[in-house]
C-alpha cells in the first residue's frame, strides 16, 4: 500500500529527526569517547528532535497530509512516541550502563541542575505516554487530558533542550548552539501556530449552527453555515474538527465525518452519535450558536479513487462519511452502481434510515442492511458482514469496484479480511482510522 | 489495514534513527581500537629512545620520568578521562585538566581522582581505584610539564 510515497514521507521525516544530529559532526575534535558514549548521545540528540516534530504531525498542515490521509500521521505521532521515549531511556541507561559514575546524577539534590533537567523531562515525557495509551482506564476526560498532553509535551521538550544546552559538550561551538536555538525556536513556532496562529484565524471565521436534527440510534445531525466568509470546498467523504460552545484557544474541538454533500453549497452537516462526554452534550445546542471548524482533512473519498462502481461498507455511525459520498453522487447526477452494506443492531435505531430510502430512487444504489437483532419476520441479512454476506451480494465484477469501508476497527478489518479473500486488491479498499484522541 | 500500515511505518522509521544513531557513533569513533591503541605505542617508544641514549646523568633521571608519564598517558586513556576533561583542547573541553599542577598539589590532584567527593561533596564524580603505580603514573602524566 503506497509505499513509494511511505519511503518519501520517511526519508523526510527521517532528514527532521536527523540533520540537526548529524551536523554536530561537522569540526568536532574528537574526544574518543567511545562507541557506546556516542551512541547513546545520538539518541539523546534524535529522541528530542523526534519530540519536537511531534508537534509538527499533529499540526494539521493540510498540503502534507492531503496525500497519506491524516489518520495515518496521527496514528503515526502515537506509535513513533514509542520508539522515541525508547530511545529517550535508552539514552541515560547506556551512558550509566558504559560509565557508572554517572549514576550519581540520579541524585537530584546533588546532580548538576542541567542533569535535573533531563530526568524531569523524562519523568514529564513518561506521564505524557501514561496518560495518552491509557486515557479511558484513567477516565481522564478528553479535553482535560488534551491540555495535560500539550503542556507536558512543551514541558517535556524545553527540559529535554535545556538539558542539551546546559550539558553543552556537543552544542559547543557558537554557531551549533546557534542552530539548535533555531531548531528549538522553530518547534515552538509550531505550537504557537497551532495554539495562536490557527485558532486566531479560526475566530475570525465563525460559523452560524442552522439546525440539530435528532437522527435514529441516538444520533444527531448538527448543520452550521459559514457567518460573513466561504467556508472551504472539501470532498464528499472528509472530516473536520468542530468546536461547539468554546472559543478556539480552548482546545476543545473534536473531529467529525462530514455527512453532507459538497455541492449542498453554503452549509455544512456533521453527523455525530452520543458517544462520550462531549458528544452526549450536543442534543443541547441551539439553532443560532456559534460554531468554528477546522477542515476539511481525511483522504476517504471516491473523489481520490475513479472506479466504474463502488461499494460502502459501514457499522454504526460510520455510515457518516459514506452518507457524504452518497448524497454527493445524487447532487451530481452520478449514474454508477453502488451497493451500500450496512450493518446496525437494531431496525428502529438505524441511523439515516428514511434518507437511504430516499436516496435509492434518486441513484442507482441497491443496500443491504446487516441487523445483529432483527425484527421478527426479518428476511434480510443478520449477524456481522463476512465473507458470505459479501459474496451474497457483491457482483461479478467485485475486483474492478472501489471499496469503502467505515466502522467500528474489528468490523472494518474483518471486512478487509473478507474482501482480500473474495480476491479484492487491497488498493481498492480505503478505509480511515478515526479514533483520534 | 492502515494500523498494520501505521505500525509499519513507524517500525521502519525507528529502525533507520537507531541504524543512523549508530552511524554517528562509528564516525565519531573512527576504528576504535586503533584509536584507544595509538597513544600507548607512540608514548611506549619514548622510553625505548631513553635507553639507547648517552647515560648521562641527566638522561638517566629523565627516562624513568618519560616512562612513567606514558604510562599515565596510557591510563589516562584507559580510564577514559577525555570523556570528561581535555588536555590541550583534546577531549570533553568543559574541564580542562592544563596546568592543573598550577591550581592544585598532588595530594589534592590525587584525591580527586580516588575520592573526589573529599575535595568537594557535591561534585558528580566517582572515585577510581588505581593502582598505587598506576595512580602515581596518572598523577605524574597530568603535572608533566608538556601541559603545564
Amino acid at each position: 500500500m503506497q509505499l513509494g510515497r511511505a519511503a518519501l514521507w520517511i526519508a523526510v521525516y527521517l532528514g527532521l529527526v536527523l540533520a540537526p544530529l548529524f551536523v554536530l559532526l561537522v569540526g568536532t575534535t574528537d574526544t574518543n569517547a567511545g562507541f557506546w558514549w556516542d551512541f547513546a548521545i545520538a539518541l539523546g540528540f534524535a529522541g528530542t528532535a523526534m519530540m519536537g516534530v511531534q508537534f509538527l504531525l499533529t499540526a494539521r498542515f493540510k498540503r502534507a497530509m492531503a496525500p497519506f490521509g491524516i489518520d495515518i500521521i496521527y496514528y503515526f505521532h502515537r506509535y513513533i512516541a514509542v520508539v522515541a521515549l525508547g530511545l529517550i531511556l535508552a539514552h541515560p541507561a547506556i551512558l550509566m550502563f558504559d560509565n557508572p559514575a554517572i549514576l550519581s546524577f540520579l541524585n537530584p539534590v546533588r546532580a548538576p541542575w542541567r542533569m535535573n533537567a533531563g530526568l524531569a523531562s523524562i519523568l514529564a515525557l513518561t506521564a505524557l505516554m501514561i496518560s495518552s495509551w491509557w486515557r479511558k482506564r484513567l477516565s481522564l476526560h478528553y479535553d482535560a487530558w488534551r491540555r495535560w498532553h500539550s503542556a507536558l509535551a512543551i514541558a517535556a521538550l524545553g527540559l529535554a533542550l535545556a538539558h542539551i544546552g546546559g550539558v553543552g559538550h556537543y552544542v559547543a561551538a557558537p554557531w551549533k548552539r546557534a542552530l539548535w536555538t533555531g531548531i528549538g525556536l522553530s518547534w515552538l513556532g509550531v505550537i504557537a501556530y497551532v495554539r495562536v496562529g490557527r485558532p486566531w484565524w479560526m475566530l475570525r471565521r465563525p460559523y452560524d449552527v442552522i439546525d440539530v436534527r435528532p437522527e435514529r440510534g441516538d444520533a444527531w445531525s448538527v448543520v452550521v453555515r459559514p457567518r460573513g466568509h466561504e467556508g472551504f470546498r472539501y470532498h464528499p467523504g472528509q472530516f473536520a474538527w468542530l468546536t461547539l460552545r468554546a472559543s478556539p484557544f480552548a482546545m476543545r474541538e473534536h473531529p467529525f465525518s462530514i455527512s453532507s454533500s459538497p455541492m449542498a453549497s453554503g452549509q455544512l452537516e456533521f453527523t455525530i452519535k452520543e458517544l462520550g462526554d462531549f458528544t452526549e452534550t450536543v442534543k443541547t445546542v441551539r439553532a443560532g450558536e456559534t460554531a468554528f471548524v477546522d477542515g476539511p482533512y481525511g483522504a476517504f473519498t471516491i473523489d481520490r479513487h475513479q472506479a466504474p462502481g463502488y461499494v460502502f461498507i459501514a457499522g454504526g455511525i460510520g455510515i457518516a462519511p459514506l452518507m457524504g459520498m452518497l448524497r454527493a453522487l445524487a447532487d451530481r447526477g452520478d449514474a454508477r452502481p453502488i451497493i451500500l452494506f450496512y450493518a446496525y443492531r437494531r431496525w428502529e435505531r438505524l441511523t439515516f434510515r428514511e434518507a437511504i430510502e430516499k436516496l435509492r430512487s434518486q441513484i442507482s444504489l441497491r443496500v443491504v442492511y446487516v441487523l445483529g437483532e432483527p425484527p421478527d419476520r426479518w428476511e434480510g441479512e443478520t449477524g456481522l458482514i463476512g465473507p458470505g454476506v459479501l459474496s451474497r451480494h457483491l457482483p461479478f465484477d467485485r475486483r474492478n469496484l472501489h471499496y469503502f469501508v467505515c466502522g467500528p476497527e474489528p468490523m472494518t478489518q474483518a471486512v478487509e479480511r473478507a474482501l482480500y479473500g473474495l480476491g479484492v486488491p487491497l488498493r481498492q479498499m480505503h478505509t480511515e482510522l478515526f479514533d483520534m484522541a | 489495514m492502515r494500523i498494520l500500515f501505521a505500525k509499519l511505518l513507524v517500525g521502519m522509521t525507528g529502525l533507520l534513527i537507531v541504524v543512523l544513531a549508530i552511524l554517528f557513533a562509528v564516525i565519531r569513533n573512527p576504528s576504535d581500537d586503533a584509536q584507544m591503541a595509538a597513544p600507548d605505542q607512540v608514548t611506549l617508544t619514548t622510553p625505548g629512545a631513553g635507553v639507547v641514549a648517552p647515560t648521562t646523568s641527566d638522561a638517566k633521571s629523565q627516562a624513568p620520568q618519560a616512562a612513567t608519564v606514558a604510562r599515565g598517558r596510557a591510563v589516562y586513556v584507559e580510564q577514559r578521562c577525555r570523556v570528561c576533561h581535555s588536555i590541550q583542547g583534546e577531549g570533553n573541553t568543559r574541564s580542562p585538566l592544563d596546568g592543573v599542577s598550577a591550581r592544585l598539589r598532588e595530594k589534592e590532584i590525587r584525591l580527586w581522582i580516588v575520592a573526589p567527593q573529599e575535595m568537594n561533596p557535591a561534585v558528580a564524580k566517582r572515585g577510581y581505584q588505581l593502582s598505587e603505580e598506576d595512580l602515581n603514573a596518572l598523577v605524574a602524566y597530568l603535572t608533566a610539564s608538556s601541559h603545564r
